[in-house]
């Protein structure tokens, strides 16, 4: 339960069962899905000498050089590939497809390969993004795959697209999941029951029924259950970086943060090479910035050591230590510069006054202090209009059912304090997503009376951190869920597309409902896109639950950030 | 039936005792009884061994069975199975659900797996002879009670108890699988393969494929063959209408004699193949445009006889070879030009691929590297013996272990990885040297010679770090008598260099700072020539020498690390020269006796029972021992001389130490005779 390992396992095979100098050939789509697990130096060791994109004509005619293509199985691939067989430019090709082909593509392939240079084809199911242990998406973009047509309704293509991610990811885990979708999204719906016609219809890949032997629980979510995660403004550092500065494709581009050196223009993080980006990922601001000073002390400690070399002893050490400390050095101006620029962005745009706000509202039911708080941030002009659009959509989803609703007020504030129109329309268009009409969970525990009560509770019961109060509300399900503590109300939330299946509630040892769940192995889609704040929750949720033998994995159609999100939901939402 | 009675009356007794080896104690004194039972309980086992649902008395029994079987094999001629035995003769042990559900993925020493309770076969099993090593060939000990004997349950190889460490769950016929199985002990590869095997679902459409694929194949080959045979006789066709028609060319007559040949090689056309009708063709096949008088006239393709139109995508024009006049085969000097149709034309120029890629191809980018590839298969071979036996050296040396390293075996080693490192940096240096015609190839170069610097800078700098003096005296041939004394010697085995600098402090001259990286060379020669040596055979003198050398000549060692690489050679360049300078402003001023006096000195300081020894020795003892030397000194002086031509730096270094200690022993034979 692993995605970056599963997709790894794919690419290291792709790299090492043939042998010889080799070319890697990528699709526009695959090249993103390697790079996110591989790296140059590791495909080099693997004889891989050269790395191309199929589409590129420009490659040069190299007899002595074996062939690997890594593509998905789409049109524009196979045109592409008919064309290269046709003329082949290398010696042998060996074929890997990200996903299952259709008899008609392997077909016009054969045809078309006459001079016999195709050595062997495969289906290598390594079709989605793993962008950390806990969470792969499907990099829906809303440029060039909306995930939308109209309204909540697939748009055929990300629907295609995401029905193949999901089969590709539980093909490389070998797990064939009973599905469950929360009732009230027609999404969720849709694409478990095309999943599910999809593993009966390719019932030999993933094995007959699942049996009791596969305890493997696919739960498909849909976003606008909860549209308040994405919003608000998250503190620790992946989704710092993801927020403030964008991660594409474990890339951070900083070509346009001032004087930055160019060394450190554009950034790579992954966490199997990164020791101090796999300790620090999911500190909070405050802790990340002690733990940077300390990676910088001890890096500085090691440089002092290094210059002061008199022995031998110290010589073979420094040899020794060589390589590593090349690499430490790269890494130190790495975050030094992330973490600076970081801490630019927040104080420039005022992002603690923001985040408080933000929190108050996400957690707290005190309608005219909010009110009061939302109206002195709108008039403030040191904020940006982005963030005082978030928070004012942010109020206009807790309060809308409340008397003294003021939004109409707010946008009116907005648009008077200059803040364009299409944004202004933002909080009509999140409403329209994820209103309390849409909803189908007591995300803001304002609805009814015990709820309420709960609320109230968890306010005395204070907390540790005002700009981390807010718990994502997928955290707090499969907490419930794992410690075997929801009540009926979830078991309907969450019906199983198969009706014979067992309840939720039992462990694999049959346990007869209500214990604590034991042997389960959980994957949540989440249709409309995760958050790397859902992500550290599910992360921390694993390490608590491992003793119990639960593994989640959290997927979703893309990872959001603010900006995205909204920037999705304006493609089809506006009123 | 006696020796299963006998077995099972020794299994009520264990059950009973439950002690650690209690089976092994019980069978060793009933050693006589029991190798007949072995047989049986051999046959037995067979039986049941792929029985997955045995119960649990059962499977008790059958294991102690199993235990007394190699216990009676360890009687009979294999000296001890020792602890895999004690392991399956361990009914004591509980073994329940709890320790199974544990995510760790080592096996504990005590728990008993599948195979102890013959759960999952052993038919596999690789037997157990005296002097079996290991068979992880990075460990490669003799296997003994002391490393522990066991076999992987999945692949059945033998290997010590610390290569045979993971837990796996197989099946009861040994497979991995990751539901259902039975936790067993298993080696590090197949652990890895079982963690490998939870990664993913694949499917392979190859088989498909290539049926599919010899349908289109066939025919195209055919239709291929078919084009090229029309070819050929249209070549022939034409080239005898030139033939005719060039000797007698009336000027006069031209035009009705072009006519009349235009006809004769129409009609020749045409029996290579039947032309299709004018008037059945109303438009082109490829574009569908009518043919007209005029703007679109008809045109017949020479190859399949069709009427296609005269644009560029629908026929072409080619040129075909004619026959060498005289001979035989075809000149592309003079050609002819032929009328084909697009389709014709693809076929003809896919066959002419099929013929081109049919002709090997094999640049010097091939060749060297097939070369490189060699060499990294031999070091991938040498490298783990290598630094098994490393670390057996340097845990020797610290004196951790009694037994005596394999010290050529060492060198040997040693110097094999240090020519295919040589090797295969020179041939990255010359792949990237190559001439590319295209900007694809310079890549290509360019990155085999970064893939072999990533190589080398992974394997080579651990492979420098290693201790050397210990296999200095396997640089002395025949090992005499006195050699033995020699090795002991703490000057010849392993002075810390760092101790000699400082013990040599207070004589020393100051620093002399003029001196720069060419410094280390110049001491490494002296020091090689025998003047100065300081013999302390530091670690590091290696890639130091390389690095020093870098500046002159290629050096086979230490020159190819890519960039990064040399910028490290060259700060250690640096660095080194702090403690060789030293050396080196002690040596020329100073004596050749002087020095060697004072190298008798510390020698006799280091080992005062060496006089003694000497003394001791009888005349003629002594003067044999002085031949021996001698002829030893010439011959070691011999291979410095070699290794300085070959450029090998480093084991010049450490052969000029042996050289010193050999002196040592020399003079101190000749002073007391």
């Amino acid at each position: 339960m692993d995605a970056i390992k599963a997709a790894q396992y794919y690419t290291n095979r792709i790299a090492t069962d043939t042998s010889g100098m080799k070319v890697l050939l990528l699709d526009r789509e695959t090249t993103p899905i390697i790079s996110l697990v591989s790296t140059q130096s590791h495909l080099l060791s693997k004889e891989v000498y050269l790395v191309d994109r199929l589409d590129n004509a420009q490659r040069d005619r190299m007899q002595h050089l074996k062939c690997v293509c890594f593509l998905r199985p789409t049109d524009a691939s196979i045109q592409a590939l008919v064309d290269e067989l046709r003329a082949p430019k290398y010696g042998d090709y060996y074929i890997y497809f990200s996903n299952i082909l259709k008899k008609s593509m392997i077909e016009l392939l054969a045809e078309n390969d006459e001079s016999e240079v195709v050595r062997e084809i495969h289906e290598f199911y390594a079709d989605f993004y793993a962008a950390t242990p806990t969470l792969f998406h499907m990099g829906l973009a809303p440029a060039t795959r909306p995930l939308f047509a109209e309204g909540h309704s697939w748009n055929p293509g990300a629907l295609g697209r995401t029905v193949q991610g999901l089969s590709a990811l539980l093909l490389a885990l070998k797990r064939r999941p009973t599905i469950r979708y929360e009732r009230n999204s027609a999404m969720a719906l849709k694409l478990g029951e095309e999943l599910e016609y999809l593993m009966g219809h390719e019932a030999s890949l993933f094995g007959a029924q699942p049996g009791a032997a596969d305890a493997t629980q696919l739960l498909i979510l849909d976003r606008k259950n909860d549209p308040v995660t994405p919003l608000l403004t998250h503190w620790t550092y992946h989704a710092m970086l993801h927020e403030l500065l964008g991660v594409a494709n474990g890339r951070v581009d900083l070509s346009h943060v001032p004087d930055v050196r160019p060394e450190v223009r554009e950034v790579m993080l992954a966490q199997d090479q990164d020791s101090f980006f796999r300790q620090a990922q999911f500190l909070n601001f405050g802790d990340l910035g002690v733990s940077l000073k300390e990676f910088v002390d001890s890096y500085q400690s090691k440089t002092a050591s290094h210059h002061k070399i008199d022995s031998i002893a110290d010589m073979k050490r420094f040899v020794e230590a060589y390589p590593e400390f090349r690499k430490l050095s790269g890494n130190v101006s790495k975050h030094v510069t992330l973490i600076g620029e970081l801490s630019r962005i927040v104080s420039a745009r005022h992002l603690m006054a923001v985040s408080e706000l933000e929190q108050s509202l996400a957690c707290n039911e005190q309608h005219s202090t909010d009110l009061k708080a939302l109206r002195a941030l709108i008039a403030d002009a040191r904020i940006t209009a982005e963030n005082k659009v978030r928070c004012v959509v942010l109020y206009a989803l807790r309060y809308e059912r409340v008397q003294a609703n003021a939004t109409g007020e707010l946008k009116q504030l907005l648009s008077s304090g200059g803040v364009d129109a299409d944004l202004v329309g933002m909080v009509d268009v999140a409403l329209r997503y994820g209103g309390a009409r849409e909803r189908q969970s007591d995300i803001f525990q304002n609805e009814n009376i015990f709820s309420r009560g709960k609320n109230i509770f968890k306010g005395l019961q204070g907390t540790e951190n005002v700009y981390t109060q807010h718990t994502p509300a997928l955290a707090e399900m499969l907490e419930q869920l794992v410690r075997g503590r929801q009540g009926p109300q979830l078991q309907e939330r969450l019906p199983s597309l198969d009706p014979r299946a067992r309840p939720l509630a039992a462990g694999s040892d049959g346990g007869g409902g209500g214990g604590p769940l034991t042997n389960q192995d959980i994957v949540v889609f989440v249709v409309g896109g995760v958050t790397m704040d859902e992500e550290r929750a599910v992360a921390a949720l694993n390490a608590k639950y491992s003793p119990q033998n639960v593994r989640l994995l959290l997927g979703g159609t893309s990872i959001h950030s603010s900006g995205s999100f909204l920037g999705e939901l304006s493609t089809t939402f506006f009123p | 039936m006696a020796p299963s009675l006998f077995a099972l009356n020794v299994h009520l007794d264990d059950t009973h005792f439950a002690g650690e080896g209690g089976a092994h104690r019980h069978m060793a004194h009933g050693g006589g009884g029991a190798a007949s039972a072995a047989p049986a309980a051999a046959g037995i086992q067979s039986r049941y061994a792929s029985q997955d649902d045995l119960e649990e008395v059962k499977g008790a029994i059958l294991g102690f069975f199993r235990g007394a079987g190699k216990a009676v094999r360890g009687l009979g001629g294999m000296p001890s199975s020792g602890p895999s035995s004690a392991a399956s003769s361990e009914f004591g042990g509980g073994d329940d659900g709890h320790s199974q559900a544990l995510q760790d993925d080592r096996w504990r020493v005590g728990d008993r797996d599948g195979a102890d309770r013959d759960l999952v076969t052993r038919a596999h099993w690789q037997q157990h002879r005296a002097g079996d090593r290991c068979s992880v060939p990075a460990c490669g000990l003799v296997l003994s009670p002391q490393t522990g004997v066991d076999n992987c349950r999945c692949c059945g190889r033998l290997m010590c108890g610390r290569h045979c460490s993971r837990r796996v769950r197989l099946s009861a016929s040994a497979q991995i699988t990751r539901r259902n199985g039975v936790h067993c002990r298993a080696c590090d590869d197949c652990h890895a393969r079982a963690a490998g095997g939870v990664g993913g679902q694949t499917r392979d459409h190859t088989r498909a494929f290539a049926n599919l694929r010899r349908r289109a194949v066939n025919t195209a080959v055919l239709e291929g063959n078919r084009i090229e045979k029309r070819l050929e006789r249209l070549a022939l066709a034409h080239g005898a209408q030139q033939q005719a028609g060039n000797p007698s060319a009336p000027t006069l007559l031209l035009g009705a004699q072009t006519s009349l040949r235009a006809r004769a090689l129409q009609a020749a056309e045409q029996e290579v193949v039947a032309w299709e009708d004018d008037a059945e063709a109303a438009s082109c096949p490829f574009c569908g445009k009518a043919f007209g008088r005029l703007a679109s006239r008809r045109h017949h393709c020479r190859l399949c006889g069709r009427v296609v139109c005269g644009r560029a995508g629908c026929s072409t024009v080619l040129a075909v070879p004619l026959p060498a006049p005289g001979g035989r085969g075809f000149s592309p000097d003079r050609c002819a030009d032929i009328r084909a149709c697009c389709d014709c034309e693809r076929t003809v120029i896919r066959h002419r691929n099929r013929i081109a890629r049919a002709a090997p191809q094999a640049p010097e980018l091939s060749r060297l590297y097939a070369q490189i590839r060699a060499n990294m298969a031999l070091v991938e071979e040498t490298l783990p013996v290598f630094n098994a036996l490393a670390v057996r050296l340097r845990s020797f040396e610290e004196g951790r272990t009694a037994a005596a390293p394999d010290l050529p075996r060492a060198a040997r080693a040693r110097k094999q990885l240090t020519a295919a490192f040589g090797e295969m940096d020179q041939a990255s240096k010359r792949i990237a040297q190559l001439p590319a015609s295209t900007p694809g190839c310079a890549r290509l170069h360019e990155a085999v010679r970064r893939a072999v610097g990533q190589y080398l800078q992974l394997h080579m700098f651990p492979l420098t770090m290693l201790p050397r003096a210990p296999r200095r005296p396997q640089r002395i041939p025949p090992a005499p008598p006195g050699d033995g004394e020699l090795l002991e010697s703490p000057t010849g085995s392993l002075p810390s260099s760092t101790s000699t600098a400082t013990a040599r402090g207070p004589r020393l001259p100051p620093i002399d700072d003029g001196s720069d990286g060419g410094s280390v060379r110049d001491s490494v020669r002296d020091s090689v020539e025998g003047t100065t040596a300081d013999g302390s055979g530091s670690p590091v003198q290696g890639p130091a020498a390389g690095g020093g050398d870098k500046a002159g000549t290629p050096a086979p060692l230490a020159n190819g690390v890519g960039s990064a690489a040399t910028g490290l050679a060259s700060s250690l360049l640096s660095l080194v020269a702090i403690p060789r300078r030293r050396a080196k402003d002690d040596g020329p001023a100073a004596a050749a006796a002087a020095g060697q006096d004072k190298r008798i000195q510390q020698a006799l300081a280091a080992d005062p029972g060496k006089e003694q020894r000497i003394a001791a020795m009888a005349e003629n003892e002594k003067i044999a021992s002085l031949g021996v030397l001698r002829d030893q000194r010439q011959r070691v002086l011999g291979y410095i001389g070699d290794a300085q031509r070959e450029r090998r730096l480093d084991d010049a270094a450490s052969l000029q130490a042996s050289l010193d200690d050999l002196e040592v022993e020399l003079s101190l034979i000749e002073r007391s005779l």
